[in-house]
């Protein structure tokens, strides 16, 4: 086929210059042959992972248990998202009109859902979670919901966080088939929750929702008091979490040991092993490749330099579920200790000072944490200051710093105790770089 | 001296980091040895108007907006009182729409009606603002992001007596120090014209203010 075989020269010629373009040839592809992805055959298990966060390492860990049930798998470029990156994906893995592999499993952006899905036709689609992000970009979490509904159809079977009132609205409108998945309350769940709450009233009544507990926000159990919206039917919960020893139990039976414990991770997990056991992968498989998983890594990095122990959080600026969640698995450690906070740029696709999202964000956790210092870095850095203050800490107790090149003597000269970076991607690596870096004498 | 604010729809028009501008206020105003009362009001509360020296109201999704609307069309009355006794208000994000004659998304929706201006729909407006004002000497820099444009008014920011409604949305008064001052100032003075201010600290604000002001 033409646009295969454009395809497949474009890889080449970037491979001469060592280049991996990852949306190129699709971009390609799809300009001199725009019918390209609707001449493909596919293979029967199509699974698309949409939402504002965790959808890469979500679709990963999907791609790593189907690898490990001998299943050859087409996936997508993490942050390939949009239909260019799709498309060069399959051209990847295409020979001739046919896509080769068992399984394709894509990381979809929640805005082209309904353009990806115009081509090609998933058989499940996941949403993990819909929270407030890049507000310049997607307006507000309900446009992002309606967006997403539009890339649906009776035959997708729908696979979403239960927990989330807004997902569970998927449910009201949603006519194909709809499995839930969630997490019971746990010894860290709260009975209040004082952030910002996305949702708090009953899609169908406009009723106050009443909540058991909360994990975060507005996720946890809810029940409207007058009609019949609430929590249940989970197929997949979390049963139980030992948070010492990072085992997790999934629906009373499964235990798994995972690499961290901080929410989105079980989130992810658990996704991740509810559309396995929809598909019928053996349990044991499931576990041994959820066990063995690396991704987390990226997003989450454990080390120790000069006797101070640093963990480092990789958090997308404007998005204040990522780091309120980070906030509360900093407030798990009782011991003396440090924040980081700070990013280059607060997005990659835009230039905008938009700072409102700092105050959706619930740094007055950092009031029960026992805190030392929290240092402020990147240009925005007073902006985060500001936020800080009004978060009720001491001003003599938070360091601004415009960029990075001091932090590390002042992170060992001013501040004490385990050092938490919560730090924007575009800070993680210069962060640990400064960190790690010999002195130079 | 005690005063009070009214947080009008914390838990439905609270889309863009809205809450930073009670906590700028309650601190500034606890700065001054005022003591603050926060009173959080929603849906199917009593607003109990005349108490209140400031309310503020923030942005909200569409259909939060309309469903806030209805909800404060109960209490129109007590609150055209409290406009026309020249109190506070601070109105940001899309919320300023509903003190208009009508909201116009596809179709006519009556709004409060309290100021004589109408907002219509149409492309999302996405944008970083900068801009001079009669209210404060310094430019007022923030951003907006909403959908509707008010006919009539062309400015940024609306100020009639004590109302201040813009589209600008989040935590203005964190963004612009002179704006919080000047309204901590006249909040107190509006209760006691012979107050004897204390010191303030904008410090970490200021900075942050200087350095998004230049650019």
């Amino acid at each position: 086929m033409i646009g295969t075989f454009i395809g497949k020269s474009v890889i080449k010629t970037l491979k001469l210059f060592k280049r991996n373009g990852s949306s190129l040839p699709g971009r390609i592809v799809l300009k001199l042959c725009p019918k390209y992805l609707t001449k493909i055959k596919y293979p029967d298990n199509i699974i698309m992972v949409t939402g504002s966060s965790g959808k890469g390492s979500t679709t990963k860990l999907i791609t790593e248990i189907f690898e490990k049930n001998n299943m050859t798998v087409c996936t997508n470029v993490e942050g390939s998202n949009l239909l260019d990156g799709v498309a060069s994906a399959i051209i990847r893995n295409v020979k001739g009109k046919k896509l080769k592999k068992d399984a394709l499993v894509l990381e979809v952006d929640e805005r082209y859902l309904k353009i990806v899905t115009k081509y090609i036709k998933p058989k499940y689609v996941l949403v993990n979670n819909i929270t407030r992000d890049q507000p310049p970009r997607q307006g507000s979490f309900d446009i992002v919901f309606n967006e997403i509904l539009k890339g649906l159809s009776k035959n997708t079977h729908l696979v979403v966080n239960g927990d989330d009132p807004i997902l569970r609205r998927f449910g009201l409108i949603h006519k194909g088939n709809i499995t839930y998945y969630g997490i019971d309350k746990t010894k860290y769940s709260y009975d209040l929750m004082n952030d910002i709450k996305d949702y708090e009233y009953c899609p169908k009544c406009k009723t106050k929702l009443h909540y058991d507990y909360y994990h975060y926000g507005s996720v946890g159990s809810y029940s409207c008091t007058k009609c019949d919206f609430k929590r249940d039917d989970i197929k997949y919960s979390i049963t139980n979490v030992d948070y010492n020893k990072n085992i997790v139990t999934i629906n009373d039976e499964y235990k798994l040991n995972i690499n961290n414990n901080i929410l989105f991770n079980l989130y992810n997990t658990l996704a991740a092993f509810s559309i396995c056991d929809i598909l019928k992968i053996d349990s044991k498989i499931i576990i041994s490749a959820l066990e063995n998983s690396k991704i987390n890594n990226k997003i989450f990095d454990e080390f120790s330099v000069n006797k101070r122990n640093y963990t480092i959080l990789n958090c997308k600026a404007e998005n204040n579920t990522t780091y309120n969640l980070n906030l509360i698995y900093t407030a798990m450690d009782k011991e003396k200790k440090t924040i980081v906070l700070g990013h280059r740029e607060i997005s990659r696709r835009y230039k905008h000072f938009d700072l409102s999202w700092l105050y959706d964000i619930n740094f007055e956790l950092l009031n029960e944490s026992n805190v030392d210092k929290v240092v402020c870095t990147g240009p925005d850095a007073y902006d985060i200051a500001t936020r800080i203050k009004y978060a009720g800490i001491d001003e003599k107790d938070i360091i601004v710093l415009d960029n990075l090149d001091n932090i590390k003597e002042v992170i060992e000269k001013e501040t004490k105790g385990n050092v938490y970076a919560i730090l924007n991607f575009d800070y993680v690596e210069p962060f640990k770089n400064k960190i790690k870096e010999e002195v130079q004498k | 001296m005690k005063i009070t604010i009214g947080y009008l729809y914390y838990d439905l028009l609270n889309l863009y980091g809205d809450s930073g501008n009670i906590k700028t206020l309650v601190y500034h105003l606890k700065e001054q040895g005022i003591k603050v009362d926060v009173k959080y009001l929603t849906i199917g509360d009593k607003k109990d108007f005349k108490n209140i020296d400031f309310i503020y109201i923030g942005s909200g999704t569409e259909e939060n907006i309309l469903t806030a609307l209805e909800d404060l069309k109960k209490d129109q009355k007590e609150l055209e009182k409290y406009i026309n006794n020249k109190k506070y208000i601070l109105s940001t994000g899309n919320s300023v729409e509903l003190f208009g004659n009508y909201i116009i998304i596809n179709k006519k929706i009556k709004a409060l009606g309290v100021f004589d201006y109408v907002a219509m729909h149409q492309d999302r407006i996405v944008k970083d603002v900068k801009v001079k004002t009669d209210i404060v000497n310094s430019n007022i820099i923030g951003f907006e992001n909403h959908p509707g444009k008010i006919l009539t008014y062309n400015e940024d920011i609306i100020r009639i007596d004590n109302f201040i409604g813009t589209y600008i949305i989040g935590p203005i008064l964190v963004r612009n120090p002179e704006l919080c001052n000047k309204l901590v100032n006249e909040l107190i003075t509006s209760k006691d014209k012979d107050f004897e201010f204390k010191e303030t600290n904008y410090d970490l604000d200021q900075k942050a203010y200087d350095k998004k002001s230049i650019n």
